[in-house]
């Protein structure tokens, strides 16, 4: 269990790193956001850099989800009907998952 | 016409997972790869086409390729949902079917790295890249493909 919760990190860095690649010329090219193409391939490499270090991506992912899970929970406080539900659920899932990465520290 | 679009996008994402495992030099013969996709995503894929229902309403009301609006759309698509008890439904379901799309990914490449005698941390980066190309590619075709249909009604 450990070691597939330890993959999934890994896998969900890799295509995080994969995905900021791809949406940094988007971003650039049909946006027009030259700083936040910049930023996304910042934040890219970031990402590539923990894959090679587990104990710190466990740490940086946790608050990663940690900040989310807080994003959706202020999200449900200010909104109605199926978007607060949405938010609520959102959070819930986060802390299943920071819950489950927390666990599994390499 | 959905089931369809669902078919061909898993024949898709399949082969450009195959090419991508190749590329990182992991023998991987399609049809055992495409048998390892089908078998760990066939649970998680009817519900996800159940909560990505609300997404594929709303894109079919697009009719400009503006940049920024479908970035905006694209957001809005992610955050709201209508009001409605099978919307309620689709909205306790949605982060849930992530994490258990998630999860079928992690156990696809645990499978690839077992059966093709690789790394798991190389299997994850061929998986990443086919699971970002392949999104992408199946995108643009269904997109496309439907933006043909739509234009010729």
């Amino acid at each position: 269990m450990n070691s597939l919760v330890r993959l999934a990190v890994t896998l969900m860095l890799e295509i995080g790193f994969w995905t900021l690649l791809v949406l940094a010329p988007i971003a650039l090219l049909l946006l027009g956001h030259w700083l936040l193409a910049v930023g996304a391939v910042a934040a890219a490499f970031a990402a590539r850099a923990l894959g090679g270090r587990p104990r710190l991506a466990h740490v940086v992912v946790c608050l990663l989800m940690l900040a989310a899970a807080g994003y959706h929970v202020w999200n449900a406080s200010r909104t109605s009907g199926n978007t607060r539900v949405l938010s609520s659920s959102r959070a819930a899932a986060y802390a299943v998952l920071i819950a489950l990465v927390a666990r599994s520290r390499p | 016409m959905i089931v369809v679009a669902a078919l061909v996008g898993l024949l898709l994402w399949a082969f450009v997972l195959h090419l991508s495992l190749r590329l990182h030099r992991i023998p991987s013969v399609f049809t055992q790869t495409f048998g390892a996709f089908a078998r760990t995503i066939a649970p998680v894929a009817p519900f996800a086409a159940f909560v990505a229902l609300p997404g594929i309403q709303r894109a079919q009301r697009i009719r400009t390729f503006d940049a920024h609006y479908l970035a905006r759309e694209a957001w809005a698509a992610a955050s709201t949902l209508p009001d409605g008890a099978l919307m309620t439904v689709i909205a306790v379901l949605h982060p849930f079917v992530v994490v258990a799309g998630i999860a079928a990914l992690t156990a696809f490449t645990a499978a690839v790295a077992r059966r093709y005698g690789a790394e798991e941390l190389h299997a994850a980066r061929a998986v990443a890249v086919g699971t970002v190309v392949g999104v992408a590619v199946v995108m643009g075709v269904i997109g496309a493909a439907a933006a043909v249909i739509y234009s010729l009604r």
